[in-house]
């Protein structure tokens, strides 16, 4: 496999039954890039994730993730990836410093990481206190802190600003660049289209488990922008390619 | 992964459930309601007892008139048995204040010639030295009363002891205690902690760190092995005074706490829901306790169903625990129990492992 590259899948199918939640999926994403992953619920945004991050088991097809197979190599995938999931899986009645101390002992990271993730996400104050005290922004900020304890190669976002008030979405969206400026890759999922326009380096539009586009966001919106519409945004672009309207996909 | 790494991870799980079993209200309550049980069973007895006439388990080797007379006693209730030998079985089949007299052949000739009248007492090994004191006055004193005539009895220095393990007898409640402590305990902390785990998505960040399947399951099972254990001892401790060998108590105990928590891990792995949890535990917990009573009920079940509930797991533990009460343990028996019940625990476990890896398929 090329270095370059840190995500990469052949035709990757996760089926339900008869439902295609994934179909067929290739794709590639390089090092120290984020990629978003946009698509409508249901779209299969969140199975994918699953799958690449060792979760599910694939149907058909082949995802390498950090040079591991992503079924037969799942566990040595697991200390080179971090996971922010679209809820807040948190222990709630222990506090943010215990939390993140019981995650440091099962990726063997140091205990000073603790303190240095803590303060990352400007959390540092407000550690000894328990998380079913903590606002919505702050639980986030802290399965973020979680997610980059053993300092991953590759940092997966599902929805991570979803529910957010603007200004922890966009000091999330900063972490999210910073991260990247230092190497990290970030698989980020998102419906948010201004978001994927404004963080991502290419987007790739996902709708009934296929990939509808996938270009950097400047490229689909000039791709876009030679039709009727004078300025596109990748909302436009993702209406054209898959012919649906925003309110009838559940977007918003 | 390594051993080391795989250490550090069951270690890591083990030492946060801990704790987080007691701040879980449903399994502190659950818990609660455990020990609410075993000092009910503890305890009822006494409480009770005052109301209750001690008893006198007679043998009467000459089919004496005194033996009659006696059964008229206001203080005592009064039990006549063939032989010498049933008297003193009688003797280790129950919790509660009586003692054991045999009564020699003559003894209404030595009564009609205003004799002192010598008798010889027997008592099972768990009565307290006071309560047998004012037995031993009691009888005396009743005795006197219908021989018209001194009465001594002296009571017996080698104490009773059952001599089967297997049979009904006392500290029978003893064991049943074990057999529920086990039940509830692993199912009440195991289950839960991992149904909280899922049911807050805690288990999907377990699942993509290193923890995997085996050290996940381990930690928890370990938590709730130690939860079995406590609630095992307390229930050894306050019947101490049941227990002879307490090295067939602690294998007990081990063996118990293992079934335990390879009960609640299975459990754990199976149930989406706390309604789940509560119906599947409910009938788990019947299921298992069905068999230590099923077991001394051997006039009414058939020897065959009987062979078979034997070597199921709690009547295995049931019967290690009374193997206890006696002072020479049949090891043949004991071990091939320990084997059942270790046998069902790794079945109960390798099920819960096969659930919890088939979650990603």
């Amino acid at each position: 496999m090329v270095e370059s590259i840190a995500i990469r899948t052949e035709g990757l199918t996760r089926k339900f039954g008869k439902t295609r939640a994934v179909d067929g999926l290739t794709l590639s994403v390089h090092r120290g890039e984020i990629f978003g992953f946009l698509g409508p619920n249901g779209a299969g945004k969140t199975t994918t994730i699953k799958m690449l991050t060792g979760q599910l088991r694939p149907t058909s097809g082949r995802a390498w993730v950090a040079g591991c197979d992503v079924v037969v190599e799942r566990q040595a995938l697991k200390p080179r990836i971090g996971v922010v999931f679209d809820s807040q899986n948190l222990y709630m009645r222990a506090t943010a410093r215990e939390n993140l101390s019981f995650y440091a002992r099962l990726y063997g990271a140091p205990r000073a990481r603790v303190d240095d993730v803590l303060a990352l996400v400007g959390l540092q104050d407000r550690a000894r206190e328990r998380v079913s005290a903590y606002s919505n922004g702050m639980a986030q900020r802290l399965v973020i802190a979680r997610a980059l304890l053993h300092q991953p190669e590759i940092l997966f976002l599902d929805e991570p600003t979803r529910g957010l008030d603007p200004h922890v979405a966009r000091q999330i969206r900063a972490l999210a660049a910073r991260l990247a400026r230092e190497g990290t890759t970030v698989f980020l999922t998102t419906h948010d289209m201004e978001e994927a326009d404004q963080l991502c380096d290419r987007v790739a539009m996902i709708d009934l488990g296929r990939i509808a586009a996938l270009d950097t966001p400047e490229r689909l919106k000039a791709a876009q922008g030679e039709g009727a519409i004078p300025e596109p945004t990748l909302e436009d672009v993702f209406i054209a390619r898959t012919g649906k309207a925003l309110a009838a996909n559940g977007f918003m | 992964m390594n051993i080391q790494a795989s250490a550090r991870i069951v270690w890591a799980i083990f030492c946060k459930d801990l704790v987080d079993a007691i701040k879980n209200k449903t399994i502190l309550s659950g818990l609660a309601s455990v020990v609410f049980v075993v000092l009910i069973y503890k305890f009822e007895p006494m409480l009770t007892a005052g109301d209750q006439l001690p008893n006198l388990l007679l043998y009467d080797a000459g089919a004496s008139a005194l033996a009659i007379e006696l059964e008229d006693s206001p203080s005592l209730r009064v039990f006549t048995y063939d032989t010498f030998e049933a008297m003193r079985r009688a003797l280790v089949r129950a919790d509660r204040r009586e003692i054991g007299l045999a009564l020699p052949a003559g003894l209404d000739r030595a009564v009609d010639a205003g004799e002192t009248i010598r008798l010889t007492a027997y008592a099972a090994y768990w009565q307290p030295e006071d309560t047998l004191a004012a037995l031993v006055l009691l009888v005396e004193d009743e005795l006197a009363h219908y021989a018209g005539t001194e009465v001594q009895v002296t009571l017996d220095p080698d104490r009773v002891y059952p001599a089967d393990p297997g049979v009904a007898g006392s500290g029978f409640m003893v064991s049943i205690a074990v057999v529920l402590v086990v039940s509830m305990g692993g199912v009440l902390t195991i289950a839960h902690l991992m149904l909280e785990e899922k049911q807050t998505r805690t288990l999907d960040a377990l699942r993509v760190s290193p923890a995997g399947p085996g050290p996940l399951l381990l930690g928890k099972a370990l938590v709730g092995l130690v939860y079995c254990l406590v609630g095992v001892g307390a229930v050894l401790a306050l019947n101490a005074n049941y227990i002879v060998r307490w090295d067939v108590a602690l294998l007990a105990a081990a063996v118990g706490g293992a079934l335990g928590a390879g009960l609640g891990t299975l459990l754990g792995s199976v149930c989406e829901t706390r309604q789940q949890v509560t119906l599947y535990g409910f009938l788990f917990m019947s299921v298992l306790l069905l068999p230590p009573f099923l077991i001394v009920m051997d006039d009414l079940i058939p020897g065959p169903a009987i062979d078979v509930i034997r070597w199921l797991p709690t009547s295995a533990v049931a019967y290690l625990v009374r193997a206890s009460f006696a002072p020479t343990l049949a090891l043949g028996p004991a071990l091939a129990r320990v084997g059942a019940a270790a046998g069902w625990t790794a079945l109960l476990v390798a099920l819960a492992a096969r659930r919890v890896r088939r979650l990603d398929r």
